[in-house]
């Protein structure tokens, strides 16, 4: 049984087509990295995966661990150990960075047969995940990603990943808008999560994320479709001569070339 | 015009209930209030300021006005106690001794049911009782005036500051007859004197009733007073109420209303800017569900020059369950440099939920600020993915969503027994609403 197996995924938006058969076969422990120009439809793999509302599959199955993935609503999929890092984090005014951890790590706990961690213990927890990713103990008081700059946005992402320790991570743009300093905690964060039971999708643009996250494999999405799949040497073609390579053209605004 | 309404039968129950009601001194006054009531009537839609509101419920039904002789049925009223503050019960209209307290109080303070206030301290109540708060083009606060029973006196001299919290609690037992109460509470605060007040409303579950009070407020000068109002009446019941504020040089009002219960409620708030330098804030707003319907009405007065206010109002709406906001800021002429903002915002948790928000602004005068903003709007579903993305399930998440956004009216109390008691309401109500 493979870990994760996506076959022939369609998926529709307000009735219109964004993934036009995605088939992508994961190990345990594997790390992929998906690359693709702007509106190749990453962000809605990203989404599908992980059980947001709007999104119709038309076609095809996804099977985690043998489930059907898609049956599952999203917190039972995030229980079942799915994880989506979010391009755009959502701010949420009035609800403390702490209080939605706590809530959200007690909630996959009773879902995964364990207890609650009490105040106490769970402090201790969200300080030990902090330190991996350089957390300032204030930013856990804050309302969740509100006033955060940008890389705090994506910091928080990953130190909510280590909280939650899932056995599927979905990284969709990372590393995006992140200076040097703060994509190396970032992806020193990312590699210390990276064990051989915990899979990773990496969605980027830049082979320079990939330079610290070293993947597996590499996939590239154009018009909802793999056009082409290998191993990392393929991202660093993709660097070198663009998309035109793969008989994709550049779409205007796109960062990748 | 042949009246469908309950007019007469009140004013027939005014001339039964007369002779019992405490306060010889204060007959007169009763009089002219109940002859105010019986010319002007209940406030119909065709009112302005009642468009969104209407009283049709109440005055299409029967109430008694007293329950003289109601025994306590052993309700069990603790939880609603504010740990710490001294407290006075009004059980079914009439002061409850026994489920009183208050300790000792600095020299000079007033602090006593009116009840008792009334039949002993007619010099202190005299010149603020039924002078604060006009019955002119206020009907409802006519016929709590001519009906005067019970409630709270507060008198503080100058310079007093109250360390604890006072709690007004009105709980109504009665199910055999539909009671109207109209409790009355007098704040007199004495120059740099300061104070909290909590007014905290219930019932049992199966008392239908119809509260109509009014609160009476007058600050001196550098004066401070802190509100508190949680209204959890049960839900066949009806709540009008007033609370009139007068401001003296640099007092300062502060004020959070949160309802939760009642059928039909309505909660008017007026503050009367009569010294520069005073200040108000006026915070609430409702949760609501079902067929329950909520009225905010606010009036903020502006006289003189160099005075502000601050309004925050915040509603939740279930079901088919309606919200009122008017929100009023007068600018007299003279009142130079006022500052004013307003915010009324709109949760509605069901398509069949509606909320009305009307800002009112009325400026007389030029060099003035006057902010004020209105939404409308649903949960924001990108946060609630959000939320279950992380492992909570739907319900939780969208109770934290539903907090955060009813906390911002919380947050304006201090954290500790003030904001945990408004609190309860807010997770009673949350708590009801799970697996309906
Ligand atoms: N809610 C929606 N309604 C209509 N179209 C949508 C919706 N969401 C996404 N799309 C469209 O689907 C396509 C794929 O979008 P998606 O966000 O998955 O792209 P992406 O590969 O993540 O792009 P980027 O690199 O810019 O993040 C785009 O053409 C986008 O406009
Ligand atoms: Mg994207």
């Amino acid at each position: 049984m493979s870990f994760l197996s996506v076959k022939n995924l369609h998926v529709s938006v307000d009735g219109k087509e964004i993934l036009r058969g995605i088939d992508l076969e994961l190990g345990e422990g594997e790390v992929h990295a998906v690359m693709g120009p702007n509106g190749s439809g990453k962000s809605t793999l990203s989404y599908v995966l992980s059980g947001r509302e709007g999104y119709d599959v038309t076609d095809g199955e996804v099977l985690f661990r043998g489930e059907n993935l898609l049956e599952m609503e999203p917190h039972e999929r995030a229980a079942a150990g799915v994880y989506l890092a979010f391009q755009y984090p959502v701010e949420i005014p009035g609800v403390s960075n702490l209080t939605f951890l706590k809530t959200a790590v007690n909630a996959v706990r009773a879902r995964r047969g364990q207890e609650d961690l009490d105040a106490i213990n769970f402090l201790k927890y969200a300080r030990e995940k902090g330190e991996i990713l350089e957390m300032k103990d204030e930013l856990l008081k804050r309302p969740v990603n509100v006033g955060f700059s940008g890389g705090e946005k994506k910091r928080n992402e990953i130190f909510q990943m280590a909280m939650l320790e899932p056995s599927l991570a979905i990284l969709d743009e990372t590393d995006s808008g992140l200076d040097i300093d703060a994509l190396r905690i970032v992806s020193e964060g990312v590699n210390k999560l990276r064990t051989p039971d915990r899979s990773m999708i990496v969605i980027t643009h830049y082979q320079r994320l990939l330079d610290h996250i070293v993947p597996d494999f590499v996939h590239v999405l154009a018009k909802g479709k793999f056009v082409a799949n290998g191993g990392k040497e393929l991202a660093l073609e993709l660097e070198k001569e663009g998309y035109a390579k793969f008989g994709i053209e550049d779409e205007a605004g796109s960062e990748a070339a | 015009m042949a009246k469908s309404d309950n007019t007469a039968e009140i004013l027939k129950s005014f001339e039964q209930a007369r002779e019992s009601l405490p306060g010889i001194w204060l007959a007169e006054t009763r009089t002219d209030a109940i002859s105010r009531f019986g010319e002007a009537g209940f406030p119909t839609p065709r009112d302005e300021s009642w468009k969104y509101t209407n009283l049709r419920p109440i005055t299409r039904s029967m109430f008694y006005p007293f329950a003289a002789v109601t025994p306590s049925n052993g309700a069990e009223w603790s939880h609603l106690f504010v740990s710490g503050a001294d407290r006075i019960v009004i059980r079914n209209g009439a002061y409850d001794a026994n489920l009183s307290s208050v300790g000792d109080l600095p020299n000079g303070v007033v602090l006593r049911p009116l009840s008792v206030a009334l039949e002993t301290g007619q010099v202190q109540l005299e010149g603020a009782l039924a002078r604060i708060a006009a019955v002119d083009d206020a009907p409802l606060v006519a016929l709590n005036t001519a009906f005067i029973r019970d409630g709270l006196a507060l008198i503080l001299p100058k310079g007093v500051k109250l360390d604890r919290p006072v709690q007004v609690l009105h709980v109504v037992e009665c199910s055999e007859v539909q009671l109207a109460l109209h409790p009355r509470s007098l704040i007199v605060a004495g120059d740099n004197s300061s104070a909290t007040v909590i007014e905290t409303f219930a019932g049992t579950d199966d008392a239908a009733y119809w509260t109509n009070a009014v609160t009476e407020t007058r600050l001196g000068k550098n004066a401070s007073i802190r509100l508190v109002k949680r209204q959890s009446e049960t839900i066949g019941a009806y709540h009008t109420a007033l609370c009139q504020v007068s401001l003296d040089r640099d007092a300062r009002f502060f004020s959070v209303a949160l309802a939760a219960g009642a059928a039909l409620s309505r909660n008017e708030t007026k503050v009367s800017f009569n010294g520069a330098g005073a200040d108000c804030t006026l915070a609430g707003g409702a949760l609501l569900r079902r067929r329950q319907h909520a009225d905010n009405t606010t009036e903020a007065d502006h006289r003189v020059a160099y005075t502000t206010s601050n309004q925050v109002f915040r509603n939740v709406l279930d079901d088919q369950s309606r919200s009122v906001f008017q929100g009023g800021v007068i600018v007299q002429q003279d009142a130079q440099k006022t500052d004013s903002s307003q915010s009324n915002r709109n949760l509605l948790l069901s398509p069949g939920a509606h909320a009305d928000a009307k800002p009112e602004l009325r400026i007389f005068a030029d060099d003035v600020k006057c902010a004020h903003g209105a939404t409308v709007g649903d949960l924001d579903r990108e946060a609630l993915f959000y939320l279950q993305s992380r492992g909570i399930p739907v319900g939780r998440a969208k109770a934290l969503l539903i907090e955060a956004f009813i906390g911002e009216v919380l947050e304006k109390l201090p954290e500790g027994v003030l904001r945990d008691h408004v609190g309860d309401a807010v997770s009673g109500w949350m708590d009801a609403g799970e697996g309906a």
